[in-house]
């Protein structure tokens, strides 16, 4: 492969990879997003 | 209308991004993004790709999760509902049913399409597949050579197992017809459980399976070495796959691939389906969340987990095994040959070279079964929602309705000389950017673009740059009145000046009474349901 397929490669790699691991990070670790699955469940049992 | 108290929730935050990213993620991830980058310029088709992905995808991607999620409080979980809440107009109710045409027809072909992985995975387990002979391959064999002497049995069984043309009809073997009636019920089975306890479970089975096999195939291709001659191996694959290709050969002419119009019709047509976008099936998956759930980030989640399963796994596989054993200039002609014949026709003979072929041929039909089934339950799921939202069915009730329907009108797909890609020309071509179009003109200008960014916003965690509401108001419907305006320009304009609008079949299939039969089948199904939305508007209007 050349040099420009290469850069291609891994721009678009990185740019995907970095959205993936970068939206993932934040539904599984981020605080503030548990927290707000946490209100859901209350929520959802409340309703109950 | 349900009770929006009532109505069915996701019942944990991953399971809805694994879920939403199984409607996403389906054959075209596998099949067809890598034949139409490789078509289109290769590293060059990327540049439209992501122009497309910015200026049309994300933007139109977070309006449908808000839309969805707003009609879904209301007790709406498909766009008649959702529309007529946006837009206080007699008629939205009938422009939304646009929205359960698409995933209804296209559930109807793409059910037989994705039952076909499943029997050449059964077949490719039993190592009943057509066998290679290890000596016929040799190095500086010409693309012609390999077509015919080893991709031709592949082909020809190809063609037996999805039918064999007899006049305007399809001659089908039983083990076809067995495993489409095999997944049917099981899509129906699934679907009757409901979300929570059916496509959620699902979802959260069939999508980390998805991406482990994604990953053992990448291994295996990529440890594949040279395996045929030292001249090419799977990074050639990559090579042909990521190289910019800055000019191509077009209709016998040499254009530069920006300036070519098709790049960029195909580059946007590409990230539609790939994303499931202006399917209406965003919108009623979205209709099962809280009010305040984070629409901003599980849509950005799930999208993310389709370009990577498209653009870094995806571009991995077929392509670079398919150049490690026949060379580049092969490789570019099964591509240009369409997406079943790189899955279905040269991937069983590249893995039918190697020890344990049968199985890796097992994972890899599994791997595009799993991809489907997950895309099949979300094309099913806005139909189920229609009739237990705004008829008043039960789940079950719905789940049996809907099946019925299905079975009767898989017959055309499976029976009838181009039925199914009748259906795929206007569900899955047209159409998608037609409603895409409507949507972004009804929440951004109809609805008001200030309200949908509140909604939007409503329950974030990260907020959305500012960019993002100039381009869904200003930009994206430019770009999908340019794509609309071309596509009427090619198919419809063309045909007619040149006369040959009523001769040859817009669809890409010989014209004849089958192709007639689809189209008819088609307008009475859109006809019918407006028919349904009018007796339910009706209904719920009624003096008591």
């Amino acid at each position: 492969m050349n040099w420009q397929g290469w850069i291609f490669m891994l721009i678009v790699w990185g740019l995907v990879g970095c959205l993936f691991f970068y939206s993932f990070y934040h539904i599984l670790f981020d605080e503030r997003v548990q927290n707000k699955s946490v209100e859901n469940k209350r929520k959802k049992r409340s309703m109950k | 209308m349900t009770n929006k108290n009532t109505r069915e929730r996701w019942k944990t935050k991953i399971g809805l991004v694994l879920a939403m990213s199984g409607n996403a993620i389906g054959l075209g991830n596998f099949l067809r993004f890598p034949g139409k980058a490789a078509e289109n310029g290769g590293g060059a088709f990327m540049i439209p790709y992501f122009i497309a992905f910015v200026l049309m995808a994300i933007p139109i991607m977070w309006l449908e999760w808000t839309q969805g999620r707003f009609g879904g409080m209301r007790g709406h979980g498909t766009t008649p509902g959702m529309f007529q809440a946006m837009w206080k107009s007699r008629v939205a109710k009938y422009v939304g049913v646009i929205g359960i045409f698409i995933p209804t027809v296209i559930v109807v072909y793409y059910t037989y399409i994705g039952s076909w992985t499943l029997g050449y995975s059964v077949y490719s387990l039993l190592d009943m597949l057509p066998k290679v002979d290890q000596s016929s391959l040799h190095p500086g064999m010409s693309p012609q050579e390999i077509s015919v002497l080893i991709l031709k049995p592949f082909d020809d069984f190809r063609s037996g197992y999805t039918g064999v043309v007899s006049g305007e009809f399809l001659k089908v073997q039983f083990f076809t017809y067995f495993i489409f009636i095999s997944v049917l019920i099981i899509s129906i089975w699934l679907l009757a459980r409901g979300i929570s306890r059916g496509i959620e479970i699902l979802a959260k089975i069939a999508m980390p399976m998805l991406f482990v096999i994604a990953v053992i195939l990448v291994i295996r291709v990529f440890t594949l070495g040279h395996p045929v001659s030292g001249e090419y191996g799977p990074l050639d694959g990559l090579a042909f796959l990521w190289e910019p290709t800055w000019f191509i050969e077009r209709n016998g002419q040499q254009v530069f691939v920006l300036l070519d119009p098709k790049t960029w019709l195909e580059a946007a047509g590409q990230i539609f389906f790939t994303l499931s976008l202006g399917f209406g099936a965003i919108q009623c998956y979205a209709s099962y969340l809280y009010k305040d759930e984070d629409v901003v980030l599980t849509g950005l989640a799930t999208t993310s987990a389709n370009e990577f399963a498209e653009v870094i796994l995806g571009g991995s596989l077929a392509i670079p095994a398919a150049a490690a054993f026949f060379g580049i200039a092969a490789a570019q002609v099964i591509a240009s040959q369409g997406s079943f014949y790189l899955g279905f026709t040269s991937i069983p003979a590249v893995f039918g070279f190697l020890p344990a072929g049968n199985l890796l041929g097992a994972l890899w039909f599994l791997l595009l079964f799993l991809a489907a089934l997950t895309s099949i339950v979300a094309m099913a799921q806005p139909m189920i929602a229609f009739l237990e939202d705004e008829i008043g069915f039960t789940r079950r009730q719905a789940a049996i309705v809907l099946g019925i329907f299905w079975f009767v009108s898989s017959h055309i797909c499976i029976f009838l000389r181009g039925g199914w890609q009748v259906m795929d020309f206007w569900a899955g071509t047209f159409g998608p950017p037609l409603l895409a179009l409507i949507e972004v003109i009804l929440m951004m200008w109809i609805f008001g673009g200030d309200k949908i960014w509140k909604e939007l916003h409503r329950g974030a965690v990260l907020p959305v740059p500012r960019f993002f509401y100039y381009t869904a108001k200003y930009i994206t419907p430019v770009f999908l009145g340019i794509i609309l305006l071309t596509w009427f320009y090619q198919n419809i304009a063309v045909p007619v000046f040149r006369g040959s609008f009523l001769q040859v079949a817009l669809e890409g299939v010989e014209m004849g009474w089958a192709v007639w039969t689809t189209r008819l089948f088609l307008i009475c199904l859109f006809g019918g349901l407006c028919v349904l939305v009018y007796l339910a508007w009706r209904g719920r209007e009624a003096p008591e």
